[in-house]
């Protein structure tokens, strides 16, 4: 059985073998309860809170922003949900289905320092959080956790994919890149590329991938990233961070066991080694 | 006393000398022409083998990165769902 629904500014798609509709319902109203306490695009979500008023008890939020953490330190930097507001300067200020062009203000690269206490978030100087991606990856996570329970199954939250093999761990055959395709049991596989979600400025054209060091878009090396990891919100954050910076990101994602498949700007795809074990 | 004067080379004598050392020039040029045009050979050998060898470490720059996906990197499975950015 498969379900569709629009969620976290993505389609999300849903399958399971096993499981009744109704389970396919509750993973949905689960999806929007994280969207609603995750999205930086609506005013009253416990992260819009963080934001605006510097704390926040959440212990969803506290989750999500302590992997952000540690996706920084994984990736040395590459990757930062602390670069909230260099994406605000530089147009990316509302649900990117309500953008039409944008005012982009010039490089920002302040990042707040983020101290975690339980489930209380502190932030401590200027800057935002956005946990875009990785929250979307985190929320996949959750919701493959809950339809596994009966049994094999996909779930896509806008091309983040967990997948959970049957009981003679089946493979889903997911499809990357332009025609490829990997067998994935239990596992996931994430894209991030600067060709989707760009916009216009009155400085030209921007994207969604910061150079956080620099406060602006990221120069385009590689402008799409899939990677194959554990969890959809490794893989998306490990993706992210390979747009952002090559080196910092390819070294994060050898060190996590993950594999990636690359587009550089010429067009032309690269992968790591191991990367064949998984094509189809 | 009689002195005997050497007999003077026959003219056939004089012209198969002639040729021998006519032979043994141009036998002499066709070595060194050989010997470098092996020569330019090797040298463009060599400048042909440059573009491998950087290519090579090209790839092995990255450290994780060794494979090109030839174009275009096409699969026939029949695949569930797609990953696209989004």
């Amino acid at each position: 059985m498969e379900h569709e629904f629009k969620a976290t500014g993505t389609t999300w798609w849903l399958r399971s073998d096993g499981a009744p509709r109704s389970l396919l319902l509750l993973v949905e109203q689960l999806v929007r309860e994280y969207e609603a306490r995750l999205s930086r695009f609506l005013p009253d979500s416990a992260l819009s809170r963080l934001n605006r008023e510097r704390r926040v008890e959440d212990d969803v939020v506290a989750a999500v922003v302590s992997a952000a953490e540690s996706a920084r330190r994984l990736t040395r930097g590459a990757f930062d949900a602390r670069a909230g507001a260099a994406l605000v300067a530089a147009g990316y200020d509302r649900s990117f289905e309500e953008m039409d062009g944008a005012q982009n203000s010039g490089p920002e690269s302040s990042r707040p320092t983020v101290l975690l206490l339980g489930t209380t978030v502190l932030l401590l100087g200027h800057g935002q959080i956005d946990l875009g991606g990785i929250a979307k990856g985190w929320i996949v996570d959750r919701a493959a956790e809950l339809l596994g329970e009966a049994g094999a199954c996909v779930v896509d939250g806008g091309g983040d994919i967990r997948t959970v093999g049957g009981p003679a761990a089946e493979e889903w055959p997911i499809g990357v890149g332009d025609d490829l395709a990997v067998g994935l049991a239990d596992g996931a596989v994430a894209t991030s590329s600067t060709r989707s979600r760009r916009w216009q400025t009155p400085s030209g054209e921007a994207h969604h991938i910061i150079d956080v060091s620099a406060g602006v878009p990221a120069r385009e090396v590689v402008t799409t990233a899939v990677v194959v990891a554990s969890d959809a919100m490794t893989a998306d954050a490990l993706a992210t961070s390979i747009l952002a910076d090559e080196r910092r990101g390819m070294r994060a994602v050898a060190a996590r066991g993950g594999q990636a498949l690359i587009q550089r700007v010429s067009g032309a795809w690269e992968m790591t080694p191991g990367m064949s074990r998984y094509l189809r | 006393m009689t002195t005997s004067t050497p007999a003077r080379p026959s003219t056939t004598a004089r012209a198969e000398r002639r040729l021998l050392v006519q032979l043994s020039v141009a036998a002499v040029s066709m070595l060194t022409l050989a010997a470098s045009w092996l020569g330019i050979m090797s040298a463009e050998r060599a400048v042909v083998a440059q573009p491998t060898e950087v290519q090579a470490e090209a790839t092995t720059t990255n450290g994780s990165l060794t494979s090109v996906v030839p174009a275009p990197a096409t699969s026939n499975t029949t695949v569930v769902r797609r990953s696209r950015a989004s």
